[in-house]
């Protein structure tokens, strides 16, 4: 009996501890929900299809034997603004090695696209991401700028979160540009 | 409408305060010496008033909820009413069957205090806005201003328990914090009166510094904003204000405000703390457990528990199931930890934790009557302190 | 507890299970972890939560606005504390504790509630606090007295020449029904674990738009944003109210007038109207382009501020847009300008004008801005005025799906229940017993003897006895022994209900 007793009050509290373990465990799993996994380095970027400013449709797999480098941005983000001039340097600079620059930009209209493009004299391709499927579904970008690298086998090699300086730029693009060749 | 309801809102705050009077007169009075613990014709009167008293809010609260077309729980000044209300109307019923006449000595006083503190609010009627407009809010509201007044009950008769039980002479320890319970309604009532008056007066004066948003203080700031040059602001007969600054590390918005508000009420507490004991002669407890001669200790922690018994399941029902029924349809939460949300619940982990130790653990009297004293400064926390030191989204008043 | 210790002791050792079995059915214990419960709640309400703070990075939020103390809250994670593993700890060891304790006390309860005696002993019905007897009764007496019981819907039984009648016994295990409500509740809450039953969300609409979400599988699109305003200062809001569509796919499947507290339920899911942006945005305007010296108009176009043209024709002149700046903020510093989000809140045009043998003329129009066109506009040969402009603001609908609310609403039901069962219904016992001709009638109750002295004067009447007021509480120490003598008044070891007058 008591016995018996006894094995009722050691399930009990296995069960209820067992319990309480597994709704921690999926509590502390529910709040970092919010914590998408990030794309994976080392993988194959996911391809995608855009329209340009200019209204041509481009893919980056069109771009496969070329370093690309895909910036995500948005005219009213200040660092966006701020790292625009060295982009568009380190673009003229390697263009001729073969690098390709492809400014995806966020969920923003066309005229103020193309002020914006005019003032500081861009001259890569802007892409059209309007409903930011592929910047936010698909790259799972959270704060802008961001920028990725991809390699001439259209590996993802590198991710900058941080709005970049030439010489950052230089230091990440140079080696794939040699290492392809 | 709204005269009628200012005018029985009057009539309310007199009846409350001679009611208060004729208790106290009642209680000490010689009549008391000769039958303990009874009923003389001070404390009839003095229960006859309170009763009219009641009447007269009752009259006060619906002229202005008539005036304004919703249940007037809507704001500070609204909501502190009510909450005196609640505690008179406990205590007219209590009394009616415990028929304790000293309870009243110290439950009115509360009311009358209560009930002061809310004519420092602005007394306009605003328009309500739309998260208001919904009937959960009065049933929320009401439900859970009635439990407090009932718990606001267990207090009283704990406090007068303690007052009973406790040999002055013999316990300095416990007569040395009932006295800073004394002392603490000093206090409360310092607080009030200076508010009061300079809200009366009309006193604003703005802080402003180089870093921070103008300060609007209601009070003379004694105690500037971090940063302000001394005496720069204002001078207060004579003296230039303010003394001194808040000290760097309260950098909340209204924290310098804040703590000239307590500078202000240490002052008049320790002020009128003064005077009493000038006039007394002797620790005002000593005066006010004169009052309790003569009652029957047993009947107070009776009471004093029976009235948490009765109060715990009406503010478990106002104060947290209609609270997240309204939160559910007004936010879409049940829950959201919101301070007064929190503050809720841990009044009622209080009174949880009180229940256990009584029923269970078998603490009766001084140690319970001790855990009412001090489960009304949580209550007067979670209806004030929140209010005025957090704010979240109670803070639409 | 000092029972539960005694027996565990009588098993030669105890295992680790019951020392675990014992530290959570402790009442102490359940009252250390109500109180810690409460006390750190407290911690987090000095600060507010990072749900309430009106920022997006805590990391800097609580440092510029509380100084030092401020970032040391954020940094020891109490600004975020009521989702922290060690708070979810506390509320899990209670649950364990309510559960442990529960089991306890309620199988002794029961059981003892069960088997009690019909017949005790005449000196235990002696001892009890109401108690009256007759001397030269018979069987008759105790006949009369179980048909005036079961009158006053007693429950009577009887064995012999004894008997017990006994009303309200389910209020005994109110403490426990409040017990379970209150399981109940935190099983309610951690339904939301379950994936798929649980989503919240924030969805901003602007005029006509129509917005997917995901986790709930269907759109919203918004059909008429509606802002009233007490006053004319525009200080105090009457209402907001939205004219909202459910789309699953094109189709659409629901429509409500959405107002605050009113929310609209769609699968499982309940929308409310929870806010809305107190800045308006521009949405459709028309513009008149118009001599600045003669005031002569040429005529005028349409503007749609969210997505402009390249280029509008008014007669002959051709207005091709250089700059658009949906929300346009000039740099202090730099002197330049850009636009501070993506929405038309404050438009900003830089237009070249121009005709057939004209060269185009670079001219700002910023009809938020009128003192800053008019500054740079000194040397304008038109003047471009907005003379017909439809704003809007964006509502702000918050989406709401959790499956445990009526679980935890069950919940809050039973804790109700059992709290009245508790606290306001009692149990009552009336024992008699015939030995020697003597009728002997005992009461016992948990609560409220006033009434159940006024219940027994009544029933004794109906025999022929006179009133009989209750004993009152026997003091502290004689009260102990008293109930270490009288086993069936204390039949559960630890039934609350003994310390209770």
């Amino acid at each position: 009996m008591s016995n018996q007793l006894n094995r009722t009050k050691i399930i009990t509290i296995l069960v209820l501890l067992i319990a309480a373990l597994g709704i921690m465990a999926a509590v502390i799993n529910f709040n970092q929900k919010d914590n998408v996994a990030s794309l994976e380095l080392g993988n194959t970027a996911p391809d995608f299809t855009l329209k340009t400013l200019d209204g041509k449709e481009v893919s980056l797999s069109d771009y496969r034997g070329k370093v690309v480098m895909v910036n995500v941005w948005a005219s009213w983000c200040e660092p966006c603004r701020q790292e625009m001039p060295a982009i568009e340097q380190a673009y003229k600079t390697y263009q001729d090695q073969g690098l390709v620059v492809l400014g995806l930009n966020l969920k923003e209209k066309q005229v103020p696209i193309q002020g914006f493009a005019d003032t500081y004299g861009l001259t890569f391709p802007i892409l059209l991401d309007t409903d930011g499927k592929v910047g936010t579904d698909l790259y799972r970008v959270r704060p802008i700028p961001t920028t990725f690298f991809v390699d001439r086998d259209g590996i993802l090699r590198n991710k900058a979160e941080t709005p970049m300086s030439f010489s950052y730029i230089e230091g990440i693009v140079k080696p794939l540009l040699e290492a392809g060749r | 409408m709204m005269t009628a309801s200012s005018i029985f809102f009057g009539a309310t705050l007199v009846c409350y305060f001679i009611s208060t009077i004729l208790y106290v007169l009642g209680v000490t009075g010689r009549k008391m010496k000769i039958a303990a613990g009874k009923a003389n014709i001070w404390t009839k009167w003095g229960y006859i008033f309170s009763i009219s008293g009641v009447l007269m809010h009752i009259a006060a609260m619906i002229t202005r909820g008539v005036g304004a077309g919703f249940t007037p729980v809507s704001n500070m000044f609204e909501y502190m009413s009510f909450w005196a209300f609640t505690i008179m109307l406990a205590f007219v019923v209590i009394n009616f069957f415990y028929k304790v006449p000293g309870l009243g000595a110290f439950v009115v006083p509360v009311g009358l205090t209560i009930l002061t503190y809310a004519s420092v609010f602005p007394r306009e009627v605003k328009p309500l806005i739309p998260a208001l407009q919904s009937y959960w809010l009065s049933i929320h509201v009401t439900t859970a201003a009635l439990g407090e007044g009932i718990l606001t009950i267990s207090f009283a008769a704990g406090l007068m328990y303690l007052l009973v039980v406790t040999d002055l002479a013999k316990q300095p320890r416990s007569a040395k914090f009932l006295e800073f319970i004394v002392y603490l309604f000093t206090a409360l009532v310092s607080f009030i009166a200076i508010s009061l008056s300079f809200r009366i007066g009309g006193y604003e004066v703005i802080a402003q510094t180089a870093e921070g948003a103008a300060q609007l203080y209601k009070m003379p700031p004694i105690a500037g904003p971090s940063g302000t040059d001394l005496g720069s602001l204002t001078t207060l007969l004579g003296v230039s204000l303010p003394l001194f600054n808040a000290p760097g590390w309260m950098q909340g918005t209204d924290s310098a405000i804040q703590f000239n508000t307590i500078i202000w009420t240490v002052l008049g507490s320790l002020v009128l703390y003064g005077i009493l004991r000038l006039i007394a002669r002797k620790p005002l407890v000593a005066v006010i457990s004169r009052w309790v001669r003569g009652l029957d200790e047993e009947m107070l922690d009776e009471l004093s528990y029976r009235a948490v018994a009765i109060g715990y399941p009406v503010f478990t029902l106002g104060a947290l199931v209609f609270a997240m029924i309204w939160a559910q349809e007004a936010w879409g939460s049940y829950w959201s930890w919101d301070p007064k949300e929190t503050w809720a619940l841990i009044t009622w982990l209080y009174y949880t934790a009180y229940l256990h130790l009584r029923l269970r653990q078998g603490w009766e009297g001084v140690r319970t009557a001790w855990m009412a004293v001090a489960g009304f400064v949580v209550i007067l926390f979670l209806l004030v302190g929140v209010n005025l030191l957090i704010s979240g989204l109670h803070a639409y008043a | 507890m000092k029972q539960v210790q005694a027996e565990t002791q009588k098993k030669k050792q105890k295992s680790l299970f019951d020392h675990i079995w014992d530290f959570f059915a402790s009442v102490k214990v359940a009252i250390v972890i109500i109180i810690l419960l409460a006390v750190t709640s407290i911690i987090g309400t000095i600060y507010p939560q990072e749900n309430a703070i009106p920022s997006p990075n805590p990391q800097f939020y609580y440092a510029d606005t509380y100084g030092k103390m401020g970032d040391l809250y954020y940094r020891l994670g109490l600004s975020d504390m009521y989702n922290s593993w060690w708070f979810l700890a506390l509320v899990l060891l209670l649950a364990i504790s309510l559960i442990i304790c529960s089991i306890e006390r309620v199988i002794p309860l029961y059981k003892s509630l069960k088997n009690q005696p019909i017949a005790r002993k005449v000196i235990a019905i002696r001892g009890d606090r109401l108690y009256a007897n007759q001397s030269e009764a018979d069987q008759s007496r105790i006949d009369q007295l179980a048909e005036a019981f079961k009158k006053k819907r007693y429950k009577v039984r009887r064995e012999g020449n004894a008997l017990l009648a006994e009303k309200g016994r389910l209020p005994r295990f109110g403490a426990y029904i409040i017990h379970i409500g209150l399981l109940i509740i935190i099983a309610g809450v951690f339904v939301r674990l379950i994936p798929g039953a649980y989503y919240s969300g924030m969805v901003w609409l602007k005029q006509g738009e129509r917005q997917y979400i995901e986790d709930v599988g269907f759109g919203l699109q918004n059909n008429g944003f509606t802002l009233e305003f007490y006053d004319d200062a525009q200080t105090r809001v009457k209402k907001y109210e939205t004219d909202v569509a459910v789309y699953v796919g094109d189709e659409e499947k629901a429509t409500k007038h959405l107002i605050v507290n009113e929310p609209l339920k769609f699968n499982n899911t309940l929308i409310f109207q929870n806010s809305y942006d107190p800045n308006p945005m521009f949405k459709r305007g028309k513009v008149e382009l118009t001599d600045k010296a003669s005031g002569k108009s040429y005529g005028t176009f349409d503007i749609n501020f969210d997505d402009p043209k390249p280029s509008y024709q008014v007669g002959e002149y051709t207005l091709t847009m250089i700059n658009y700046y949906p929300d346009i903020k000039v740099d202090p510093e730099k002197g330049g300008v850009y636009t501070n989000s993506r929405d038309p809140y404050n438009p900003g045009l830089q237009l070249s004008i121009s005709k057939p043998g004209m060269e185009g003329q670079t001219q700002w129009m910023m009809p938020l801005a009128p003192f800053v066109e008019e500054m740079l506009g000194k040397e304008y040969q038109f003047k471009l005025k907005l003379v017909q402009v439809e704003l809007f603001n964006m509502t702000g609908l918050h989406l709401q799906k959790d499956l445990g609310i009526p679980v935890v609403y069950a919940g809050c039901a039973v804790v109700l229940w059992g709290l009245v069962l508790c606290f306001y219904y009692q149990h009552r016992r009336i024992w008699a017993r015939l030995e020697d001709g003597e009728l002997h009638i005992g009461a016992n109750t948990n609560k409220n003897w006033i009434g159940l002295n006024k219940e027994f004067n009544k029933l004794i009447a109906t025999v022929g006895i006179d009133p009989v007021t209750f004993k009152p509480k026997a003091k502290k120490k004689a009260a102990q022994q008293a109930k270490q003598l009288d086993t069936p008044q204390s039949d559960a070891p630890h039934g609350k209900e003994g310390t209770e007058k």
